[in-house]
């Protein structure tokens, strides 16, 4: 019956994040090939904590806060620290805009707003993103960067400042 | 740019998603992984069974002759049966596989073993299946190498070499079936099975370039 509720878990999850994840990823990584793997492996160890049985209280801070440790790491074993450098964007995703102006409108959108991103702290660009681009609240922020809700909520004021004081 | 301007375009940025073939791509690759481990996870428990039963066999001789007798005739009308034979093969595999120490010599062992299976054969109705699911295990081996290859285990160049013998492997079954007249029918599920992987491997090829 576990294995059962687990599947059915595990199937949601999939159905809900997946493609969050890979974007968070993405913008970690900045290499589409390389997020397609590390968004498999985060969705194996997603499996492997459900069938350890512990009871999960937030499924989606728990998928982010997976992706999170698996990217670290990645970086951890490359020996190399963690960057976001945004020249281009992968045109695979911007596969959903049939539309060629509104593809061209939103990668300058996004390159706009990524120059701003790649010169602040890594924590301010983890936690603005998972804020405004992956909709966690400041709990599941807290939960995903292992910080106190206070201390998370400190973070996105201060990300938020830098960025204002950099446009 | 203000504040708020600026939250609105990171919001934005909600909009760019990987392909639906991405996504399944993905949960293939996931749930081919989450396979492996519940079959391993049989065998660990047919080992337990074993190992706790053998205190039994060794202190009661008459139930081991019995058991003895019984596992010589299942042996005997198994190996009489050729898909079960099959099966011992694919489980040899598997486990040859799972021991291999890193994805390349995964996929090598799954692809190896599929050509020296396979690749005499004319496909029938009777082994279509049975090559089906060798070709599978391979496609999943292979779409789970990492292109730029894992330091230390294997290289961007190993992982091309393989690739390409695996196109020119598809395309050769491609057109063998192609040239195959009897069985058209039978086999035309393993013909679009192998067109998709190919296609697939075809662009994984292509963004070797873009690395």
């Amino acid at each position: 019956m576990d294995s059962i509720k687990n599947y059915h878990i595990f199937e949601n999850s999939y159905k809900q994040f997946a493609k969050g994840v890979f974007r968070f990823i993405y913008f970690k990584v900045s290499d589409y090939e390389l997020a397609k793997d590390l968004t498999a492996d985060t969705f194996i160890r997603y499996w492997k904590v459900l069938k350890q049985g512990d009871e999960i209280k937030n499924t989606k801070a728990l998928t982010y806060e997976i992706a999170n440790g698996i990217v670290i790491d990645y970086y951890r074993r490359k020996k190399e620290k963690n960057h976001v450098s945004f020249d281009a964007i992968d045109e695979r995703l911007l596969g959903a805009f049939e539309d060629l102006e509104e593809s061209i409108d939103l990668k300058k959108k996004v390159k706009e707003v990524f120059v701003v991103i790649k010169s602040i702290r890594k924590e301010y660009q983890d936690v603005l993103l998972l804020r405004y681009v992956e909709d966690l609240t400041i709990k599941e922020i807290a939960q995903v960067l292992k910080k106190k809700e206070n201390a998370t909520r400190v973070l996105l004021h201060r990300a938020l400042k830098t960025v204002k004081e950099k446009l | 740019m203000k504040e708020n301007a600026f939250i609105h375009q990171l919001k934005t940025l909600k909009k760019l998603e990987p392909t639906s073939m991405m996504l399944a791509t993905i949960k293939d690759t996931v749930y081919h992984s989450v396979q492996n481990e519940k079959k391993q996870t049989v065998l660990e428990k047919c080992g337990e069974f074993f190992k706790h039963n053998f205190l039994i066999l060794t202190t009661k001789p008459m139930v081991s002759y019995a058991m003895g007798i019984g596992l010589f005739l299942i042996a005997f009308t198994v190996l009489n049966s050729g898909s079960l034979l099959n099966k011992f093969h694919n489980l040899e595999l598997y486990a040859k596989v799972e021991a291999a120490p890193n994805q390349y010599l995964k996929a090598r062992i799954a692809f190896a073993d599929t050509q020296s299976s396979y690749s005499m054969k004319t496909i029938t109705i009777s082994n279509a299946t049975d090559f089906s699911q060798s070709i599978a295990f391979s496609n999943t081996q292979l779409s789970q190498l990492k292109l730029k290859g894992e330091k230390g285990k294997y290289t961007m160049q190993e992982c091309r070499t393989l690739y390409d013998q695996y196109i020119k492997y598809l395309q050769a079954l491609q057109n063998k079936l192609d040239s195959q007249h009897e069985n058209k029918q039978s086999v035309s599920k393993l013909e679009i099975q192998i067109t998709s992987y190919k296609e697939q491997a075809e662009i994984k090829v292509q963004r070797y370039k873009q690395l």
